[in-house]
């Protein structure tokens, strides 16, 4: 973060996806992803056995 | 193989050899040879990541584990997403701003040339070892199963990923990784498809599933905490973390991938996709297997995969014996029909009661199959003078007994062209420590740029030899998933103690490290030669060992001046 303004510099931002705002945001949002993977594949495996 | 398949798998490969040549004619520097110009997207990045890590075994192997283990496989993977996160946070930055060809390259601003050159010795030998075997597992299987000749199959592999990586270095290898991943999806989603056509009529996608299910194969999570246990959450996080966070982070055929984005912020997102793409992609091998494992059980299955160990016990005297057991295993099957049947009616009709009958009845046959296969393996063993497994045979034979002409073409060009993949990276990366971190580090410094180009082009068809060479001589290394993951684990850890105590110990310096990683590997060596621990164990050991020696070393020999990590090239 831009120490001065509280802004992300434009060279932190390239490659940022538009959903996300920060990378740390995008990290967050791979582990959230992989909680949701966890919780769903023992959805599937408690509801097929 | 019918005409139509060699057709079709002659037409692929042909497609990707000729895509990679024309996408990458002009190379008038190293850059552009090793790096890509670092001009690539992160959809490149990431699906050159992903194509790299899957080899041939990813989609041979993986169904067949399904079918006979589950689907529990997938939690080795559950490391994958931290790992990424891990490596945007710290290497991504520290390399990007290096501007460095190769992660080693760093040690050197870190500590000192002869670490860096250590690291990259150590990087050499093993990936060179190991790349030999990607390249002989396919064309053992398919050699055994298709009657090829394995010594051409080998030098037919390896050569075709070397006529486009040798002309074109990573520009070659991105652009066709990109397509290879797109063949391989459709291949593997059109072999999923033609398994769920192949169910009997009335038994739908989802009875096929729960049938599977009923039967253990869909065990996808396991929270309880065991360490012998290979595949529960626990290891996946935390096993799998520090195995993919040493793979991504210190080998450099991933290094390399991820090197070639634009940019930072283009690398790190290559990385974090691969991180949420990984795991559903292994999920969906997975589910082919299951699916397979659902279609043999309204379908008589071989009670061995692998026909040429079969027609060889044939010939000997525990020929009787082994028929005996293929009668036993083919009455077993036949008595489960009825109870399939019975389990699929009652899920239509929701009766639970049935439901659970059928799910004892068909747990107590399961283990029949199992029983009858063990035997059958035993003896196929000890008939044929060697340990026999059927799980990487066992997709590919259902392939190519009941997947329509043109089918089985396509899968031996996703088997071929997923090996290409991991193989042409290994190449690349190999020819970039050659060149890098020691033609031009030790004996050329400032040559010309075009130079630079040939001694990359010469190291990567020197590599592509020595590694078709190696695949020769395979065959007497026995198990080859085991020989590989073998291979890694003598020299992972020391490397990635290495890595580990350069970003984080800023105190030690590069004489303690570099003593420190050849006393690790001079224990981590010793351990597998003397038996003392299983293999796995040795890249925590050698990890650990680097960092707790390098501690000590600093404390009782400490260096006057520790470099930070500015490169003194």
């Amino acid at each position: 973060m831009d120490k001065k303004n509280g802004l992300t510099p434009p060279e932190d931002l390239d490659g940022l996806p538009p959903f996300v705002s920060s990378w740390p945001q995008l990290y967050a949002l791979l582990i959230a992803t992989l909680v949701i993977l966890i919780a769903l594949f023992y959805l599937f495996m408690t509801h097929f056995e | 193989m019918s005409y139509l398949d060699w057709i079709v798998l002659s037409l692929t490969l042909t497609f990707i050899v000729a895509y990679g040549i024309y996408k990458s004619r002009e190379n008038s520097n190293i850059d552009s040879y090793l790096l890509a110009n670092k001009s690539l997207p992160w959809y490149h990045v990431t699906l050159s990541l992903m194509a790299t890590q899957a080899s041939a075994i990813t989609f041979l192997s993986a169904p067949g584990q399904a079918y006979t283990d589950g689907m529990r496989f997938v939690q080795f993977y559950f490391g994958l997403p931290l790992a990424m996160v891990i490596l945007c946070i710290t290497f991504v930055p520290k390399f990007n701003k290096l501007k460095i060809f190769t992660a080693y390259e760093f040690l050197e601003g870190r500590f000192d040339l002869r670490t860096r050159t250590l690291t990259s010795f150590l990087f050499l030998l093993q990936r060179g070892l190991s790349t030999g075997l990607s390249i002989y597992a396919p064309s053992l299987i398919l050699s055994s199963i298709l009657g090829w000749d394995i010594t051409w199959t080998n030098i037919i592999s390896g050569g075709i990923v070397m006529l486009y990586t040798v002309s074109g270095g990573a520009k070659a290898v991105s652009h066709t990784h990109l397509q290879q991943m797109g063949i391989v999806t459709v291949g593997m989603v059109i072999a999923g498809f033609m398994v769920v056509k192949l169910l009997p009529e009335n038994v739908s996608f989802t009875d096929a599933l729960h049938v599977a299910g009923k039967m253990g194969k869909t065990n996808l999570i396991d929270f309880s905490f065991d360490l012998n246990n290979r595949y529960n959450v626990w290891s996946g996080l935390i096993g799998g973390f520090f195995l993919q966070l040493s793979y991504f982070g210190t080998d450099q055929s991933q290094v390399g991938r991820y090197l070639t984005g634009s940019s930072q912020g283009q690398s790190r997102l290559g990385l974090a996709m691969n991180g949420l793409l990984k795991i559903p992609m292994q999920f969906l091998i997975l589910l082919v297997g299951v699916l397979v494992f659902a279609f043999y059980q309204f379908t008589n299955p071989p009670l061995f995969f692998n026909q040429v160990e079969v027609n060889k016990i044939k010939k000997t005297q525990y020929a009787s014996e082994f028929e005996k057991l293929e009668t036993e295993h083919a009455l077993i099957q036949k008595g489960k029909h009825a109870h399939v049947m019975a389990l699929t009616d009652a899920l239509n009709k929701g009766d639970e009661s049935a439901i659970d009958k059928s799910r004892i009845v068909l747990g107590g046959i399961e283990n029949d199959v199992k029983e009858v296969r063990g035997k059958a393996q035993t003896l196929l063993s000890k008939a044929n003078g060697a340990e026999v497994n059927d799980v990487n045979y066992i997709f590919l034979r259902f392939v190519i007994d009941y997947l329509p002409v043109g089918m089985l073409g396509l899968l031996i060009a996703v088997i071929l062209l997923a090996s290409m993949g991991s193989v042409a990276a290994a190449y690349n990366s190999l020819a970039s420590c050659t060149v890098v971190d020691i033609y031009k580090r030790m004996y050329h410094k400032d040559d010309q740029d075009r130079n630079y180009v040939r001694a990359s082009r010469w190291a990567t068809f020197f590599w592509g030899i020595f590694c078709i060479f190696v695949a020769q001589y395979a065959s007497r290394l026995g198990s080859m998933i085991e020989a590989v993951n073998v291979l890694g684990s003598l020299f992972y850890g020391v490397i990635l103690g290495i890595f580990l105590v350069a970003f984080y110990f800023k105190n030690i310096g590069g004489r303690a490290v570099f003593w420190a990683a050849v006393l690790g590997e001079i224990f981590v060596v010793l351990s597998y030669w003397k038996d003392l621990t299983a293999f796995l164990w040795l890249n925590l050991i050698g990890c650990v060992l680097v960092i707790a020696f390098a501690w000590v070393l600093e404390k009782i020999w400490p260096e006057k001046t520790i470099l930070t990590e500015e490169l003194t090239l």
